[in-house]
């Protein structure tokens, strides 16, 4: 009986929780219709990275007392683009795949306008939690604008190193490379020099070693090494070696604790921003479009990279006739060529200087100097032999071996050449962006490359 | 007996186990049930209208815009908004969504012409970093056949959605909303001192429409002399003016204003019309706003010419007689400056250049204005050194500011908009001196 009772109360009971189990299919409070973006997102990125992109307009995504606005739809491919290709994919393939999938952030909100804050400034993006990233300004994303993009891109790079930050902090060694932050990064003696002269990437650098640490990477990433070296050079001599600190404390952090080649991680962001972006501000093209390139040295008998790497049988050849054709000058005198340097005058001339020695003068050196005109269209490059009436010896000299290394200098004119970069393929990750290489138009087994240095 | 009991018991089990079921429902059904109800009524609404709405959205920052909106199946509305040219005349497709945020709400949650309102920069004429002040969150409050009533969430502005008909529809897609837009602007460009005449108010009601803002205001001098002043806010739509913050004088509700055949016509809410006419001068009596410690101080020119004005007057060759004797003597009358010194006494500044050198003659007045007539005295002995030493071209002028006698103080009519006033001889009324009011 007593268990009948117990039953028929705990039966009765029920009923009770029936009527409050609420239906939850009726508490659908949205009625989101998804579009053909949402499928590019999720095909992008929702799926093999696990990323949800948030673009409909949700005020609980940033700060409620600011006004900001969702951003244009047709704006959000060209951002889901950048994201994939600018980003994930680059430290997919330097980091490895479980790398990127386990630390990116799991959700980017973007937003169209930008975020003002109290002092006039406008925030380009935020993270928070390691696990959300906002990026602000999608309105005004154009892909076609390399420089657009970058922006864009050091954002997310320097937003990502926070989050990796989270993961293992910022080694203490580089918190006393530079102590000389300020509490308000934007006051008007913060300038760009005085930032630059004591050490820093940028003048948002100084606001805390956390940033500092973030803008350095962002910086190294997205600018390149070139810019890098660049600002080194701009700084005061105890600036530039906090610079050169930092990178080696960068370099060194992936390498420990993530097992990542940090200049693989910039030439890959290098490649994404050339190939996609149609970014010149590290192509080889684009140094010497831009008369950044100082020489191209073509040492082909004595440095070992042509050993190791090999020389094109093309120049190889060009480079025997005219030693054998030097040899042969003035009664078998003996003479031969030691060394090639192309000096870029600017980026319509450069001078080939040629290092030749005399058996019966030892101890001498000789020059002989050419000029050549250069012609730069649409990525390809053509060379123009310009007969120099130069009074310096060194152009006398130039005239009198001209005969001589004939099939040497007519090289230089038989082609049209494209200029790049060696594959790192080739000389290695640490040689990336090192090496010079003319590679002729349709025909890359045809080429020469050397070392080169920068104005 | 004790079956009796237990069955007592089990009963009193089954009883009170249950009773919770019958609570009454304070709001006649469960939330969710509610809740879905009033989203699938603004749904279908949104959806309810074969031609469209027109909508008029207010600003906090600014007045009113107007808005064509087409809500479509697959939660996507195209719109057209008086914003500029551009959104008046090209279709713009975007996202919207009907959620429960406290209340059912419409956002429109990709950017759209009505986003332009909302966003923060002075990208689109707003103000940083809150742009007009506006929102692109609205709260569902009421709605009625031919119309939804939303309100802001941030900035609490209305934005009221009335259907379309076919002919607005076509009127709309035709770009006439832009067109009235353009016409309105530059009818008011060009047609200054505008005023309707109401029943029952003696003078002139003053309306002033700036399209800029797209807010107007309304003024005029009540029977008993004070200045009785409104604000409203507009936005343009495919028949003209829309009072999106109507104006309410005397009880009268300005909804609406049409421009046809180059008169500007408002209604009130009784449909009754009011012709908007232009005045030569400014409506509201020159002795409100000019005078020691008002808006305007000074009667001057700001080059050596008079303003042009559309009645003659003696003061018109005198001034040009002593401009011409300062050019015969070397020299060039720059501008004159008649102000307000003090409660008591006015001060006449002519400024004149010899070669690279600037020079001012002066000479000083007492003043007396009675009723609205000035009495200008007591120049004799107050004038400048340099008035002294120029007197042989100054002559003419000397001798009419100081014959002037009573005066009446009063706007001089001219056709451009300007503020002109000017004293009028009592003796002869042909006779006025005047320039710009400063």
């Amino acid at each position: 009986m007593m268990v009948f009772t117990a039953a028929v109360a705990v039966t009765s009971c029920n009923k009770k929780d029936d009527i409050l189990d609420v239906n939850l299919e009726e508490y659908n409070y949205d009625d989101f219709e998804a579009k053909a973006i949402d499928e590019y997102i999720y095909n992008n990125l929702t799926k093999p990275y696990n990323i949800e992109v948030v673009y409909r307009f949700d005020r609980s995504h940033t700060d409620v007392s600011k006004n900001i606005s969702p951003p244009d739809i047709n704006k959000i491919e060209p951002a889901v683009n950048m994201v994939r290709d600018g980003f994930l994919k680059i430290y997919e393939k330097v980091g490895g795949p479980t790398f990127i999938k386990t630390y990116t952030p799991k959700q980017f909100v973007l937003f169209g306008s930008h975020a003002y804050n109290s002092n006039g400034s406008v925030t380009l993006g935020t993270a928070d939690g390691g696990r959300r990233v906002v990026l602000y300004d999608i309105n005004n994303i154009n892909a076609s604008n390399s420089d657009n993009i970058k922006r864009r891109l050091r954002t997310i790079h320097h937003e990502f190193t926070h989050i990796v930050n989270q993961v293992v902090a910022i080694p203490p060694s580089f918190r006393i490379v530079t102590t000389d932050y300020v509490p308000d990064w934007l006051a008007s003696s913060n300038t760009d020099a005085e930032a630059l002269s004591l050490g820093f990437i940028s003048p948002y650098s100084r606001s805390s070693f956390g940033e500092d640490f973030a803008e350095t990477v962002a910086h190294l990433l997205v600018e390149g090494q070139a810019f890098y070296d660049k600002r080194i050079a701009a700084s005061t001599p105890e600036g530039a070696a906090k610079l050169r600190a930092k990178q080696a404390i960068v370099e060194e952090y992936y390498k420990q604790y993530f097992n990542i080649n940090f200049k693989e991680l910039q030439y890959e962001t290098y490649l994404a921003l050339s190939q996609i972006y149609n970014d010149q501000s590290q192509t080889l093209y684009g140094a010497l479009t831009s008369n950044s390139v100082n020489t191209i040295t073509l040492d082909l008998d004595n440095a070992s990279h042509y050993v190791t790497y090999g020389i094109s049988p093309t120049f190889k050849k060009a480079w025997d006739d005219a030693k054998v054709g030097l040899a042969a000058y003035g009664n078998n005198g003996g003479r031969y060529p030691t060394n090639i340097v192309m000096v870029y005058k600017n980026q319509a001339e450069f001078q080939l200087q040629v290092t030749y020695r005399n058996p019966s003068n030892p101890t001498a050196i000789f020059y002989a100097y050419y000029d050549y005109s250069i012609q730069n269209i649409d990525g390809e490059t053509k060379f123009t032999f310009v007969p120099s009436t130069s009074t310096e010896t060194a152009y006398g000299n130039g005239r009198t071996i001209q005969a001589a290394i004939k099939p040497l200098l007519d090289y230089f004119t038989l082609y049209t050449f494209k200029a790049q970069w060696v594959s790192p393929d080739i000389v290695g990750i640490g040689n990336a962006m090192k090496f010079a290489g003319y590679y002729e138009s349709g025909n890359e087994e045809n080429n020469f490359y050397g070392p080169v240095t920068l104005k | 007996m004790k079956k009796l009991f237990l069955t007592y018991i089990i009963g009193l089990f089954l009883f009170t186990g249950c009773q919770k079921n019958e609570v009454d429902l304070l709001f006649d059904d469960l939330p969710e049930k509610r809740m879905n109800e009033r989203m699938s009524e603004l749904r279908t609404k949104l959806l309810d209208a074969p031609n469209g709405w027109k909508a008029s959205l207010n600003t906090s920052g600014k007045g009113g815009y107007g808005f064509y909106l087409n809500f479509k199946p697959g939660m996507n509305v195209e719109m057209l908004s008086d914003l500029n040219a551009t959104t008046g005349t090209q279709l713009s497709e975007s996202t919207y969504r009907v959620i429960w945020a406290m209340n059912a709400s419409l956002v429109f949650d990709t950017f759209n012409y009505i986003t332009m309102l909302q966003e923060p920069s002075s990208s689109y004429g707003g103000t940083s970093p809150n742009g007009y002040q506006s929102d692109i969150e609205f709260e569902y409050i009421k709605s009625a056949n031919d119309s939804i009533y939303l309100r802001g969430k941030k900035y609490m502005n209305d934005f009221i959605l009335v259907k379309a008909s076919a002919e607005e529809k076509s009127n709309f897609l035709a770009g006439k909303m832009n067109e009235l837009r353009t016409s309105l602007i530059s009818f008011f460009q060009n047609k200054f001192n505008n005023y309707i005449d109401i029943e029952g108010i003696s003078n002139k009601v003053e309306i002033n429409f700036n399209t800029l803002n797209k807010t107007y205001t309304a003024q005029y001098i009540d029977s008993d002399g004070s200045v009785k002043s409104f604000f409203g806010k507009f936005n343009f739509d495919a028949n003209g003016l829309n009072s999106s913050v109507p104006i309410v004088i005397n009880g009268k509700i300005f909804e609406r204003a049409t421009l046809i055949d180059g008169i500007i016509k408002m209604y009130d809410s009784t449909g009754k019309e009011y012709v908007v006419k232009q005045n030569l001068s400014p409506i509201l009596p020159i002795e409100n706003v000019y005078g020691y410690n008002k808006t305007y101080k000074n009667i001057s020119t700001t080059t050596s010419a008079l303003p042009a004005i559309s009645i003659t007057s003696e003061f018109t060759s005198v001034w040009n007689t002593v401009v011409s004797n300062f050019v015969n003597s070397g020299r060039s009358v720059r501008y004159f400056e008649l102000k307000f010194e003090g409660a008591r006494s006015m001060i006449f500044n002519l400024y004149y250049a010899a070669g690279a050198t600037n020079y001012t003659a002066s000479v000083t007045f007492d003043y007396n204005i009675e009723n609205g007539i000035i009495t200008l005295s007591n120049p004799t002995g107050h004038t400048s050194g340099n008035w002294n030493t120029r007197r042989a071209q100054i002559q003419p002028l000397e001798t009419y500011l100081f014959n002037l006698g009573p005066a009446k103080i009063d706007w001089v009519p001219n056709n451009d908009g300007q503020v002109i006033g000017g004293f009028y001889s009592t003796t002869n009324p042909n006779n006025v001196f005047y320039g710009f009011l400063k």
